[in-house]
Protein backbone atom coordinates (compact mmCIF):
# COMPACT_ATOMS: atom_id res chain seq x y z
CA UNK A 1 0.00 0.00 0.00
CA UNK A 2 1.48 3.31 -1.04
CA UNK A 3 0.34 6.34 0.86
CA UNK A 4 2.64 8.80 -0.86
CA UNK A 5 0.82 11.98 -1.87
CA UNK A 6 -0.12 12.33 -5.51
CA UNK A 7 -1.42 15.90 -5.74
CA UNK A 8 -5.12 15.14 -5.23
CA UNK A 9 -5.16 15.37 -1.41
CA UNK A 10 -6.26 19.00 -1.16
CA UNK A 11 -9.25 18.63 -3.46
CA UNK A 12 -10.19 15.33 -1.84
CA UNK A 13 -10.08 16.72 1.71
CA UNK A 14 -12.18 19.77 0.82
CA UNK A 15 -14.74 17.76 -1.16
CA UNK A 16 -15.05 15.09 1.52
CA UNK A 17 -15.59 17.53 4.40
CA UNK A 18 -18.16 19.62 2.53
CA UNK A 19 -20.12 16.65 1.20
CA UNK A 20 -20.21 14.67 4.47
CA UNK A 21 -21.55 17.66 6.40
CA UNK A 22 -24.07 18.61 3.68
CA UNK A 23 -25.41 15.04 3.36
CA UNK A 24 -25.67 14.63 7.14
CA UNK A 25 -27.49 17.97 7.45
CA UNK A 26 -29.95 17.13 4.67
CA UNK A 27 -30.59 13.68 6.13
CA UNK A 28 -31.35 14.93 9.64
CA UNK A 29 -33.56 17.67 8.14
CA UNK A 30 -35.45 15.04 6.15
CA UNK A 31 -36.13 13.13 9.36
CA UNK A 32 -37.15 16.21 11.38
CA UNK A 33 -40.90 15.52 11.22
CA UNK A 34 -40.46 12.05 12.71
CA UNK A 35 -37.51 12.50 14.99
CA UNK A 36 -39.57 12.71 18.19
CA UNK A 37 -41.01 9.26 17.40
CA UNK A 38 -37.50 7.82 17.24
CA UNK A 39 -35.48 9.91 19.66
CA UNK A 40 -37.18 11.59 22.62
CA UNK A 41 -37.81 11.17 26.29
CA UNK A 42 -41.36 9.84 26.25
CA UNK A 43 -42.98 9.93 22.81
CA UNK A 44 -41.00 7.34 20.84
CA UNK A 45 -42.82 4.56 18.95
CA UNK A 46 -41.16 2.03 21.25
CA UNK A 47 -39.60 3.12 24.58
CA UNK A 48 -36.09 4.37 23.91
CA UNK A 49 -34.31 1.88 26.17
CA UNK A 50 -36.11 -1.04 24.51
CA UNK A 51 -34.77 0.17 21.17
CA UNK A 52 -31.10 -0.12 22.09
CA UNK A 53 -31.46 -2.92 24.67
CA UNK A 54 -30.38 -5.65 22.24
CA UNK A 55 -27.81 -3.63 20.33
CA UNK A 56 -24.05 -3.72 20.72
CA UNK A 57 -24.25 -0.14 21.98
CA UNK A 58 -26.26 -1.01 25.09
CA UNK A 59 -23.27 -1.22 27.41
CA UNK A 60 -22.26 2.32 26.44
CA UNK A 61 -25.67 3.94 26.08
CA UNK A 62 -27.24 2.54 29.23
CA UNK A 63 -24.66 4.03 31.66
CA UNK A 64 -24.82 7.26 29.70
CA UNK A 65 -28.60 7.57 30.09
CA UNK A 66 -28.32 6.43 33.73
CA UNK A 67 -25.84 9.23 34.33
CA UNK A 68 -28.19 11.76 32.71
CA UNK A 69 -31.07 10.44 34.82
CA UNK A 70 -29.14 10.69 38.06
CA UNK A 71 -28.51 14.39 37.44
CA UNK A 72 -31.97 15.08 35.97
CA UNK A 73 -30.39 15.98 32.67
CA UNK A 74 -32.33 13.60 30.41
CA UNK A 75 -34.87 16.22 29.31
CA UNK A 76 -32.12 18.73 28.53
CA UNK A 77 -30.21 16.15 26.59
CA UNK A 78 -33.16 15.23 24.39
CA UNK A 79 -33.95 18.91 23.89
CA UNK A 80 -30.45 19.97 22.87
CA UNK A 81 -28.76 16.88 21.39
CA UNK A 82 -30.19 17.38 17.89
CA UNK A 83 -29.47 21.10 17.98
CA UNK A 84 -25.86 20.44 19.02
CA UNK A 85 -25.51 17.77 16.35
CA UNK A 86 -26.70 20.18 13.66
CA UNK A 87 -24.46 22.94 15.03
CA UNK A 88 -21.40 20.68 14.98
CA UNK A 89 -22.20 19.70 11.38
CA UNK A 90 -22.46 23.39 10.43
CA UNK A 91 -19.09 24.04 12.10
CA UNK A 92 -17.67 21.10 10.16
CA UNK A 93 -19.13 22.47 6.95
CA UNK A 94 -17.45 25.86 7.30
CA UNK A 95 -14.33 24.32 8.83
CA UNK A 96 -14.46 26.04 12.19
CA UNK A 97 -12.70 24.10 14.97
CA UNK A 98 -12.92 21.35 12.40
CA UNK A 99 -11.46 18.42 14.29
CA UNK A 100 -13.44 19.18 17.46
CA UNK A 101 -16.61 19.67 15.40
CA UNK A 102 -16.05 16.34 13.65
CA UNK A 103 -15.50 14.65 17.01
CA UNK A 104 -18.65 16.13 18.56
CA UNK A 105 -20.70 15.34 15.43
CA UNK A 106 -19.40 11.75 15.48
CA UNK A 107 -20.18 11.18 19.17
CA UNK A 108 -23.63 12.77 18.91
CA UNK A 109 -24.41 10.86 15.71
CA UNK A 110 -23.55 7.63 17.52
CA UNK A 111 -25.58 8.50 20.62
CA UNK A 112 -28.62 9.80 18.72
CA UNK A 113 -28.86 7.22 15.96
CA UNK A 114 -27.77 4.18 17.96
CA UNK A 115 -30.43 5.06 20.54
CA UNK A 116 -32.86 3.76 17.92
CA UNK A 117 -30.54 1.17 16.40
CA UNK A 118 -33.22 -1.26 15.10
CA UNK A 119 -34.32 1.64 12.86
CA UNK A 120 -30.78 2.03 11.47
CA UNK A 121 -29.62 0.94 8.05
CA UNK A 122 -26.50 1.10 5.87
CA UNK A 123 -26.50 4.88 5.63
CA UNK A 124 -25.99 5.28 9.38
CA UNK A 125 -22.87 3.11 9.36
CA UNK A 126 -21.43 4.97 6.38
CA UNK A 127 -22.12 8.30 8.04
CA UNK A 128 -20.31 7.13 11.19
CA UNK A 129 -17.35 6.06 9.03
CA UNK A 130 -17.44 9.38 7.14
CA UNK A 131 -17.46 11.44 10.33
CA UNK A 132 -14.66 9.26 11.72
CA UNK A 133 -12.61 10.02 8.60
CA UNK A 134 -13.39 13.74 9.02
CA UNK A 135 -11.94 13.38 12.52
CA UNK A 136 -8.73 11.58 11.55
CA UNK A 137 -8.05 13.22 8.17
CA UNK A 138 -6.87 16.86 8.18
CA UNK A 139 -10.08 17.98 6.44
CA UNK A 140 -9.89 21.44 7.99
CA UNK A 141 -6.52 22.26 6.44
CA UNK A 142 -7.94 23.90 3.34
CA UNK A 143 -10.82 26.17 2.42
CA UNK A 144 -11.87 26.51 6.05
CA UNK A 145 -12.42 29.20 8.65
CA UNK A 146 -9.76 27.50 10.77
CA UNK A 147 -7.25 28.26 8.05
CA UNK A 148 -8.39 31.85 7.81
CA UNK A 149 -8.51 32.52 11.54
CA UNK A 150 -5.54 30.55 12.83
CA UNK A 151 -3.39 30.95 9.69
CA UNK A 152 -1.45 27.74 10.28
CA UNK A 153 0.67 26.30 7.54
CA UNK A 154 -1.25 23.53 5.82
CA UNK A 155 0.65 20.26 5.66
CA UNK A 156 -0.68 17.21 3.91
CA UNK A 157 2.07 14.67 3.81
CA UNK A 158 -0.06 11.65 3.23
CA UNK A 159 -2.39 10.37 0.54
CA UNK A 160 -5.49 10.12 2.72
CA UNK A 161 -7.60 9.46 -0.35
CA UNK A 162 -5.92 6.06 -0.57
CA UNK A 163 -7.58 4.99 2.72
CA UNK A 164 -11.02 5.70 1.29
CA UNK A 165 -10.12 4.00 -1.99
CA UNK A 166 -9.07 0.75 -0.26
CA UNK A 167 -12.06 0.89 2.09
CA UNK A 168 -14.49 1.31 -0.81
CA UNK A 169 -12.84 -1.43 -2.87
CA UNK A 170 -13.17 -3.79 0.12
CA UNK A 171 -16.85 -2.88 0.49
CA UNK A 172 -17.75 -3.71 -3.12
CA UNK A 173 -15.48 -6.75 -3.37
CA UNK A 174 -17.12 -8.46 -0.39
CA UNK A 175 -20.57 -7.28 -1.38
CA UNK A 176 -19.94 -8.91 -4.80
CA UNK A 177 -18.67 -12.11 -3.18
CA UNK A 178 -21.67 -12.31 -0.83
CA UNK A 179 -24.06 -11.93 -3.76
CA UNK A 180 -22.07 -14.31 -5.95
CA UNK A 181 -22.34 -17.04 -3.29
CA UNK A 182 -26.13 -16.87 -3.51
CA UNK A 183 -27.67 -18.68 -6.47
CA UNK A 184 -30.56 -16.21 -6.35
CA UNK A 185 -28.38 -13.45 -7.76
CA UNK A 186 -27.64 -15.61 -10.83
CA UNK A 187 -31.26 -16.48 -11.63
CA UNK A 188 -33.02 -13.20 -10.85
CA UNK A 189 -34.73 -14.47 -7.68
CA UNK A 190 -32.71 -12.34 -5.24
CA UNK A 191 -33.24 -9.20 -7.26
CA UNK A 192 -36.96 -9.91 -7.30
CA UNK A 193 -36.86 -10.38 -3.53
CA UNK A 194 -34.98 -7.12 -3.06
CA UNK A 195 -37.40 -5.18 -5.26
CA UNK A 196 -40.76 -6.76 -4.38
CA UNK A 197 -42.86 -4.26 -2.51
CA UNK A 198 -46.47 -3.56 -1.67
CA UNK A 199 -45.89 0.07 -2.62
CA UNK A 200 -44.53 -0.18 -6.15
CA UNK A 201 -44.20 -2.56 -9.07
CA UNK A 202 -40.53 -2.25 -10.01
CA UNK A 203 -40.21 -5.98 -9.36
CA UNK A 204 -42.68 -6.71 -12.13
CA UNK A 205 -40.31 -7.17 -15.05
CA UNK A 206 -39.49 -10.06 -17.38
CA UNK A 207 -37.36 -12.79 -15.80
CA UNK A 208 -34.48 -12.34 -18.22
CA UNK A 209 -34.18 -8.66 -17.26
CA UNK A 210 -34.01 -9.67 -13.58
CA UNK A 211 -31.27 -12.19 -14.46
CA UNK A 212 -29.27 -9.63 -16.46
CA UNK A 213 -29.48 -6.97 -13.75
CA UNK A 214 -28.73 -9.51 -10.99
CA UNK A 215 -25.67 -10.97 -12.74
CA UNK A 216 -24.59 -7.46 -13.75
CA UNK A 217 -24.73 -6.29 -10.14
CA UNK A 218 -22.59 -9.22 -8.95
CA UNK A 219 -20.00 -8.63 -11.69
CA UNK A 220 -19.85 -4.86 -11.21
CA UNK A 221 -19.36 -5.14 -7.45
CA UNK A 222 -16.90 -8.02 -7.60
CA UNK A 223 -14.76 -6.49 -10.33
CA UNK A 224 -14.83 -2.96 -8.87
CA UNK A 225 -11.43 -3.11 -7.11
CA UNK A 226 -9.78 -4.55 -10.24
CA UNK A 227 -11.26 -2.14 -12.76
CA UNK A 228 -11.34 1.09 -10.77
CA UNK A 229 -7.56 1.28 -10.40
CA UNK A 230 -7.00 1.07 -14.17
CA UNK A 231 -7.36 4.43 -15.82
CA UNK A 232 -8.89 2.90 -18.98
CA UNK A 233 -11.75 1.18 -17.15
CA UNK A 234 -12.23 3.59 -14.23
CA UNK A 235 -14.86 5.82 -15.80
CA UNK A 236 -16.91 2.82 -16.96
CA UNK A 237 -16.96 1.08 -13.59
CA UNK A 238 -17.62 4.37 -11.77
CA UNK A 239 -20.50 5.18 -14.12
CA UNK A 240 -21.93 1.67 -13.65
CA UNK A 241 -21.73 1.81 -9.89
CA UNK A 242 -23.29 5.29 -9.78
CA UNK A 243 -26.16 4.09 -12.01
CA UNK A 244 -26.58 1.12 -9.65
CA UNK A 245 -26.85 3.45 -6.65
CA UNK A 246 -29.26 5.78 -8.44
CA UNK A 247 -31.45 2.74 -9.18
CA UNK A 248 -31.28 1.72 -5.52
CA UNK A 249 -32.37 5.24 -4.55
CA UNK A 250 -35.38 5.18 -6.86
CA UNK A 251 -36.47 1.55 -6.52
CA UNK A 252 -35.78 0.96 -2.82
CA UNK A 253 -36.30 4.52 -1.56
CA UNK A 254 -32.83 4.48 -0.01
CA UNK A 255 -31.93 8.04 -0.99
CA UNK A 256 -29.52 8.88 1.82
CA UNK A 257 -27.65 5.59 1.48
CA UNK A 258 -27.29 5.99 -2.28
CA UNK A 259 -26.17 9.60 -1.95
CA UNK A 260 -23.45 8.82 0.55
CA UNK A 261 -22.22 5.88 -1.55
CA UNK A 262 -22.09 8.01 -4.70
CA UNK A 263 -20.24 10.69 -2.74
CA UNK A 264 -17.69 8.11 -1.50
CA UNK A 265 -17.13 6.92 -5.07
CA UNK A 266 -16.56 10.44 -6.37
CA UNK A 267 -14.36 11.36 -3.40
CA UNK A 268 -12.26 8.20 -3.73
CA UNK A 269 -11.92 7.81 -7.48
CA UNK A 270 -13.69 10.70 -9.21
CA UNK A 271 -11.94 13.43 -11.10
CA UNK A 272 -11.98 16.29 -8.62
CA UNK A 273 -9.99 18.65 -10.85
CA UNK A 274 -13.09 20.48 -11.97
CA UNK A 275 -13.79 21.17 -8.32
CA UNK A 276 -10.42 22.87 -7.81
CA UNK A 277 -8.60 25.63 -9.71
CA UNK A 278 -11.32 28.18 -10.39
CA UNK A 279 -14.16 26.83 -8.30
CA UNK A 280 -12.65 27.15 -4.83
CA UNK A 281 -10.46 29.74 -3.26
CA UNK A 282 -7.50 28.47 -1.35
CA UNK A 283 -7.50 30.53 1.82
CA UNK A 284 -3.72 30.57 1.73
CA UNK A 285 -3.86 32.76 -1.35
CA UNK A 286 -6.46 35.17 0.01
CA UNK B 1 11.89 18.60 12.52
CA UNK B 2 11.99 16.50 9.36
CA UNK B 3 12.56 13.42 11.45
CA UNK B 4 9.42 14.24 13.45
CA UNK B 5 7.40 14.56 10.26
CA UNK B 6 8.76 11.29 8.92
CA UNK B 7 8.01 9.55 12.19
CA UNK B 8 4.49 11.01 12.31
CA UNK B 9 3.95 9.87 8.75
CA UNK B 10 5.16 6.36 9.55
CA UNK B 11 2.86 6.15 12.57
CA UNK B 12 -0.11 7.35 10.48
CA UNK B 13 0.63 4.79 7.77
CA UNK B 14 0.81 2.07 10.41
CA UNK B 15 -2.49 3.14 12.00
CA UNK B 16 -4.31 3.37 8.67
CA UNK B 17 -2.92 -0.02 7.64
CA UNK B 18 -4.28 -1.59 10.84
CA UNK B 19 -7.60 0.21 10.28
CA UNK B 20 -7.89 -1.15 6.74
CA UNK B 21 -6.85 -4.60 7.90
CA UNK B 22 -9.71 -4.59 10.44
CA UNK B 23 -12.15 -3.51 7.71
CA UNK B 24 -10.93 -6.31 5.44
CA UNK B 25 -11.14 -8.81 8.27
CA UNK B 26 -14.62 -7.72 9.36
CA UNK B 27 -15.90 -7.89 5.78
CA UNK B 28 -14.32 -11.32 5.27
CA UNK B 29 -15.57 -12.66 8.59
CA UNK B 30 -19.18 -11.47 8.24
CA UNK B 31 -19.40 -12.92 4.71
CA UNK B 32 -18.03 -16.33 5.73
CA UNK B 33 -20.04 -16.34 8.97
CA UNK B 34 -23.29 -15.55 7.20
CA UNK B 35 -22.62 -18.17 4.50
CA UNK B 36 -22.03 -20.96 7.04
CA UNK B 37 -24.89 -19.81 9.22
CA UNK B 38 -27.41 -19.87 6.36
CA UNK B 39 -26.19 -22.90 4.39
CA UNK B 40 -24.95 -25.16 7.20
CA UNK B 41 -26.71 -23.67 10.23
CA UNK B 42 -23.49 -23.43 12.19
CA UNK B 43 -21.09 -20.80 13.44
CA UNK B 44 -17.44 -21.16 12.55
CA UNK B 45 -14.83 -20.59 15.19
CA UNK B 46 -11.17 -20.02 14.36
CA UNK B 47 -9.47 -19.06 17.66
CA UNK B 48 -6.52 -17.23 16.10
CA UNK B 49 -8.86 -14.96 14.13
CA UNK B 50 -10.82 -14.05 17.26
CA UNK B 51 -8.05 -11.58 18.10
CA UNK B 52 -9.25 -9.34 15.26
CA UNK B 53 -12.94 -9.94 15.80
CA UNK B 54 -15.09 -7.49 17.67
CA UNK B 55 -14.08 -8.39 21.22
CA UNK B 56 -13.74 -6.48 24.47
CA UNK B 57 -10.45 -4.94 23.34
CA UNK B 58 -11.29 -4.05 19.76
CA UNK B 59 -14.99 -3.23 20.20
CA UNK B 60 -14.67 0.49 21.13
CA UNK B 61 -12.62 1.11 18.00
CA UNK B 62 -15.03 -0.85 15.82
CA UNK B 63 -17.98 1.11 17.18
CA UNK B 64 -16.54 4.61 17.03
CA UNK B 65 -15.13 4.16 13.54
CA UNK B 66 -18.38 2.60 12.28
CA UNK B 67 -16.59 -0.44 10.82
CA UNK B 68 -18.62 -2.88 12.94
CA UNK B 69 -20.65 -3.89 9.91
CA UNK B 70 -20.52 -6.32 7.03
CA UNK B 71 -21.03 -5.29 3.43
CA UNK B 72 -23.15 -8.10 2.04
CA UNK B 73 -26.03 -5.76 1.20
CA UNK B 74 -28.95 -7.92 0.05
CA UNK B 75 -26.30 -10.63 -0.38
CA UNK B 76 -26.69 -14.18 0.83
CA UNK B 77 -30.35 -15.24 1.06
CA UNK B 78 -31.89 -11.91 0.18
CA UNK B 79 -34.75 -10.98 2.46
CA UNK B 80 -38.05 -9.74 1.11
CA UNK B 81 -39.84 -6.61 2.23
CA UNK B 82 -41.31 -6.71 5.71
CA UNK B 83 -43.83 -4.34 7.17
CA UNK B 84 -45.88 -3.90 10.31
CA UNK B 85 -49.62 -3.35 10.39
CA UNK B 86 -51.74 -2.15 13.25
CA UNK B 87 -55.48 -2.76 13.35
CA UNK B 88 -57.54 -0.91 15.96
CA UNK B 89 -60.82 -2.29 17.33
CA UNK B 90 -63.61 -0.88 19.44
CA UNK B 91 -65.25 -2.69 22.38
CA UNK B 92 -67.47 -4.74 20.02
CA UNK B 93 -64.42 -5.86 17.98
CA UNK B 94 -65.33 -3.67 15.04
CA UNK B 95 -62.35 -2.42 13.03
CA UNK B 96 -61.87 1.32 13.54
CA UNK B 97 -58.63 1.85 11.69
CA UNK B 98 -55.79 0.05 9.99
CA UNK B 99 -52.37 1.58 9.47
CA UNK B 100 -48.80 0.74 8.45
CA UNK B 101 -46.96 3.92 9.32
CA UNK B 102 -47.54 4.43 13.07
CA UNK B 103 -47.77 8.23 12.76
CA UNK B 104 -44.47 8.42 10.84
CA UNK B 105 -44.77 11.02 8.09
CA UNK B 106 -41.45 11.39 6.32
CA UNK B 107 -40.14 9.05 3.65
CA UNK B 108 -36.93 8.75 5.68
CA UNK B 109 -38.88 7.71 8.79
CA UNK B 110 -40.97 5.20 6.83
CA UNK B 111 -37.82 3.65 5.29
CA UNK B 112 -36.41 3.28 8.78
CA UNK B 113 -39.63 1.61 9.93
CA UNK B 114 -39.02 -1.02 7.26
CA UNK B 115 -35.57 -1.64 8.78
CA UNK B 116 -37.28 -2.12 12.14
CA UNK B 117 -39.71 -4.65 10.63
CA UNK B 118 -36.74 -6.59 9.19
CA UNK B 119 -35.03 -6.44 12.57
CA UNK B 120 -38.13 -7.91 14.22
CA UNK B 121 -38.37 -10.65 11.59
CA UNK B 122 -34.73 -11.63 12.14
CA UNK B 123 -35.23 -11.57 15.90
CA UNK B 124 -38.29 -13.82 15.64
CA UNK B 125 -36.40 -16.19 13.35
CA UNK B 126 -33.40 -16.42 15.71
CA UNK B 127 -35.75 -16.99 18.68
CA UNK B 128 -37.55 -19.69 16.72
CA UNK B 129 -34.26 -21.43 15.96
CA UNK B 130 -33.31 -21.33 19.63
CA UNK B 131 -36.65 -22.82 20.66
CA UNK B 132 -36.22 -25.65 18.13
CA UNK B 133 -33.00 -26.92 19.70
CA UNK B 134 -33.39 -30.49 20.94
CA UNK B 135 -32.30 -29.76 24.48
CA UNK B 136 -31.86 -26.43 26.17
CA UNK B 137 -29.54 -25.82 29.12
CA UNK B 138 -30.53 -23.40 31.90
CA UNK B 139 -28.85 -20.43 30.22
CA UNK B 140 -30.43 -21.13 26.85
CA UNK B 141 -33.84 -21.49 28.47
CA UNK B 142 -33.34 -18.18 30.26
CA UNK B 143 -32.26 -16.56 27.00
CA UNK B 144 -35.26 -18.00 25.19
CA UNK B 145 -37.71 -16.67 27.77
CA UNK B 146 -35.98 -13.32 27.73
CA UNK B 147 -36.18 -13.12 23.94
CA UNK B 148 -39.88 -14.04 23.92
CA UNK B 149 -40.60 -11.44 26.58
CA UNK B 150 -38.61 -8.78 24.74
CA UNK B 151 -40.36 -9.56 21.47
CA UNK B 152 -43.75 -9.40 23.12
CA UNK B 153 -42.95 -6.02 24.68
CA UNK B 154 -41.71 -4.60 21.37
CA UNK B 155 -44.89 -5.58 19.56
CA UNK B 156 -47.07 -4.41 22.42
CA UNK B 157 -45.47 -0.99 22.52
CA UNK B 158 -45.25 -0.69 18.76
CA UNK B 159 -48.99 -0.14 18.38
CA UNK B 160 -49.73 1.51 21.69
CA UNK B 161 -49.15 5.17 20.79
CA UNK B 162 -51.00 4.79 17.51
CA UNK B 163 -53.94 2.94 19.10
CA UNK B 164 -54.17 5.59 21.82
CA UNK B 165 -54.65 8.25 19.16
CA UNK B 166 -57.73 6.46 17.72
CA UNK B 167 -60.93 7.52 19.56
CA UNK B 168 -62.95 4.59 20.91
CA UNK B 169 -60.13 2.08 20.47
CA UNK B 170 -60.07 -0.57 23.18
CA UNK B 171 -57.77 -3.14 21.62
CA UNK B 172 -55.37 -3.44 18.73
CA UNK B 173 -53.64 -6.12 16.71
CA UNK B 174 -50.07 -5.92 15.49
CA UNK B 175 -48.99 -7.99 12.51
CA UNK B 176 -45.59 -8.46 10.96
CA UNK B 177 -46.10 -9.20 7.28
CA UNK B 178 -43.64 -10.31 4.64
CA UNK B 179 -43.86 -10.67 0.88
CA UNK B 180 -42.94 -13.95 -0.80
CA UNK B 181 -43.01 -15.09 -4.44
CA UNK B 182 -46.31 -16.77 -5.29
CA UNK B 183 -45.35 -18.70 -8.40
CA UNK B 184 -43.02 -18.78 -11.40
CA UNK B 185 -44.74 -15.77 -12.93
CA UNK B 186 -43.35 -13.85 -9.98
CA UNK B 187 -46.58 -12.61 -8.59
CA UNK B 188 -46.32 -11.79 -4.94
CA UNK B 189 -48.28 -12.88 -1.96
CA UNK B 190 -48.16 -11.90 1.68
CA UNK B 191 -47.46 -14.02 4.70
CA UNK B 192 -48.13 -12.96 8.24
CA UNK B 193 -45.03 -13.80 10.30
CA UNK B 194 -46.39 -12.67 13.62
CA UNK B 195 -49.76 -11.53 14.82
CA UNK B 196 -50.88 -10.64 18.29
CA UNK B 197 -53.79 -8.74 19.74
CA UNK B 198 -53.42 -6.51 22.80
CA UNK B 199 -55.94 -4.77 25.02
CA UNK B 200 -55.10 -1.08 25.18
CA UNK B 201 -55.88 -0.89 28.90
CA UNK B 202 -53.40 -3.64 29.82
CA UNK B 203 -50.31 -1.87 28.54
CA UNK B 204 -47.75 -1.53 31.31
Amino acid sequence: MKFEKDGSEKKFLIFFRLMVSIIALIEIASLAGDLSLLFSDNSTIVPQDLMYLQSGYFKYLYPFYQFLDSYNLTNYFYSYAIFLYILSLLFLLVGLFTRYSAFIALILQLIIFKSFSPFNYGYDFFLTMSLFYCLVFPVGNYYSLDKKIFKGKAKTNLRYRKVLQIHLSTVYFFSGIAKGLDSGWWNGDSLWRALASVDNSFYHMPSFILVIIGVGTVLIEFSYPFLVYKKVTRKYILTSIIIMHLSIAVMLDLYAFSTIMIMWNIAAFGNLDSFSQKKYIDVKTV
Amino acid sequence: MNMNITMKKKILILLFSVHLLLIFFQAFWTTVDMYFDIHYNKKIDIPILNVFRQNNFTEPYYLISGINTGYGFYGIKTATEKYLRCTCYDSSDKILNQDRYFNLKTSNGISRLESFASYLANYISATQRLSELESLNANQLKALNYRKDYMNKLFKWQGKEFAKSIPGCTSYKIELITIVPKNETQNKTRIICYSRKFLLSTIV
